[in-house]
């Protein structure tokens, strides 16, 4: 007769029943650290927000890319050490893991209009992409970001310019089918969004990687400023040693369930941490 | 409209491998919405992930992975829509800009029907939105489901901790395995868990506890730990999962969560996910505190 011992019995229950098991598990570890942030307290908060962050965490997470820090405050946007002041609990006057920009390889910015961010902290995210040579990959509404702060505008590439079309059905045309971040779209494609109009970019310090398709616009829209037919839908650019994208495309949140989409941004950030 | 939905409906994808799964009718569904036009109207409950951790250790790497998860399960089973947010402006009634002003629409605890909470520590929010929170439970009824290291939140308000019904008061043996016990086989969140089983994580031991203002649907089972100066429990009783009301509101606290690979167990994720339900009024579950039996 064999004696049950509690190792037996455990091994039994976890067998019948699966949680976590005997051993304390290492926690993960990721090659990357994605900052997901969207300061979003001065702005409307587009219902995709959320869903859009949530799925760039699980993109890094369910492939071991990268692991994601998701903020909807400002306070990593810093390359000063976070400390806390008295009365803020055990951790007065310590570091603990309040992560600041040089923990992250790359930020996946949704943010909207202006964040309240000190002039250091503005410096110290141009530095992070600039000098640091880290990323930064922008959607939607990151483009209506930073109005008063010109060197933003000049980091991303160019400024939100109105949606004269609200939410329409739009035929893409891809411009780059070799970058991993477009190639496997087809040359031209419809997709349903709140079209962008952007403005203050140049095609000469930015490599658009699709556009709008022009001819199939309303281009007598009361709130179409551009008179060259040029509506990009995404592009790469460098900024100092860093990597900078952006696309309009992310204002359904379905749409962020669509492996295209999913591919397109995930890319990005693989692109944009590469040194 | 219409000629969207035509539209919509002729268009023909000119891709056949599958890599364009759009939600033409939903993609439509969200017209009018952000873009100036009438409020979507909202089918979903709304869930509030709060986790405002500006104070410090709670930024562990688990809190992001976390309310992502959270999100997804409220997404993929329809049950609720989340809106994440790491900043406190949002909790309150009436949310403010960081400059004082009104916020210009999206959420409010107006239109939330339940908070995840995974805040931490003292956060400065001022006091009307303390009034507004309690209010959001006490009097308008609605749910709070609370994780693992907001046991240690608002320290500094004394209310706060009526409302999530205990307090921190460290864990004596950090990331550690444990045994289980279920008290709770008929609670929708727990009844899904085994008599007793074997877990792995840092057990928050909570003080200021009442087993008459809260019911316990899991415990530590003490007696299976090594000693410890730290264990403060005299009964052997060590709450790590209960469910209470607060006025016409339901409360729901868990101690489990600590790495961010708990978050992936499914056991877990029902847990969290039953306990949303229930905090939203979508499910019942008996929250009628009892005294500890030591033969549970």
């Amino acid at each position: 007769m064999r004696r049950i011992t509690p190792a037996v019995a455990a091994l039994a229950l976890l067998s019948l029943h699966v949680v976590v098991g005997a051993q304390v598990p290492a926690p993960r570890t990721f090659p990357k650290h994605v900052l997901a942030w969207a300061d979003v307290r001065n702005g409307y908060q587009h219902e995709s927000i959320t869903h859009a962050l949530s799925t760039i965490e699980r993109l890094g997470w369910e492939s071991g890319l990268y692991d994601t820090i998701i903020r909807t405050d400002s306070q990593s946007i810093t390359k000063s050490p976070i400390q806390f002041k008295t009365g803020t609990g055990i951790a007065t006057g310590e570091q603990f893991l309040a992560r600041n920009l040089d923990y992250f390889d790359a930020i996946f910015f949704f943010g909207v209009r202006e964040a309240d961010l000190t002039p250091e902290q503005r410096a110290d995210l141009l530095k992070f992409v600039r000098d640091d040579g880290k990323g930064f990959v922008a959607t939607h509404a990151g483009a209506t970001g930073f109005f008063s702060w010109p060197e933003f505008g000049e980091m991303l590439g160019g400024r939100f310019d109105e949606h004269p079309w609200e939410i329409t059905n739009a035929t893409v045309i891809v411009e780059d089918s070799a970058s991993p971040m477009t190639r496997h779209l087809p040359k031209t494609f419809d997709v349903i969004d709140e079209h962008y109009q952007l403005k203050d970019f140049s095609r000469s310090k930015l490599h658009v990687l699709a556009r709008l398709d022009a001819s199939k616009l309303d281009l007598k829209a009361p709130l179409v400023h551009r008179t060259d037919g040029d509506f990009p839908v995404a592009w790469t650019k460098t900024y100092g040693k860093g990597r900078v994208f952006y696309s309009t495309l992310g204002h359904p949140r379905e749409l962020w369930d669509t492996k295209w989409m999913q591919t397109m941004y995930f890319e990005a950030l693989k692109w944009a941490m590469t040194k | 409209m219409t000629r969207l939905r035509i539209l919509a409906a002729v268009v023909t994808l000119t891709i056949g491998c599958g890599l364009f799964p759009l939600a033409f009718e939903t993609a439509l569904a969200e017209q009018g919405r952000g873009g100036g036009g009438p409020p979507r109207v909202r089918t979903r409950k709304v869930v509030l992930a709060w986790a405002d951790t500006r104070n410090g250790i709670a930024q562990h790497d688990s809190v992001s992975h976390a309310l992502s998860v959270i999100e997804r399960l409220g997404y993929e089973s329809g049950a609720y829509d989340t809106f994440i947010r790491t900043d406190s402006n949002i909790a309150a009634m009436e949310p403010k800009r960081t400059t004082g002003e009104p916020a210009s629409g999206g959420p409010s605890l107006k239109m939330a029907d339940a908070i995840f909470f995974l805040g931490h520590r003292d956060v400065p929010i001022d006091e009307q939105q303390k009034s507004d929170l309690l209010k959001f439970v006490r009097d308008d009824g609605k749910g709070i489901v609370a994780a693992h290291v907001a046991l240690t939140a608002f320290e500094s308000w004394p209310e706060f901790g009526e409302l999530l019904g205990g307090r921190y008061d460290g864990h004596p043996w950090n990331q550690a395995a444990g045994t289980i016990i279920n008290e709770g086989s008929d609670f929708p969140a727990t009844k899904h868990f085994p008599a007793t089983f074997p877990f792995n994580d840092e057990f928050y031991q909570p003080k200021d506890f009442w087993r008459t203002k809260s019911r316990v649907l899991l415990r530590l089972d003490v007696s299976k730990m090594p000693p410890n100066a730290e264990n403060h429990s005299k009964d052997g009783d060590l709450p790590l999962v209960w469910a209470k009301s607060y006025g016409k509101g339901r409360v729901f606290y868990s101690s489990f969560g600590h790495d961010a690979g708990v978050w992936d167990n499914r056991d877990i994720q029902q847990m969290y996910f039953e306990a949303i339900k229930w905090a939203l009024g979508m499910t019942d579950g008996d929250a009628t505190p009892r005294p500890l039996k030591p033969t549970q």
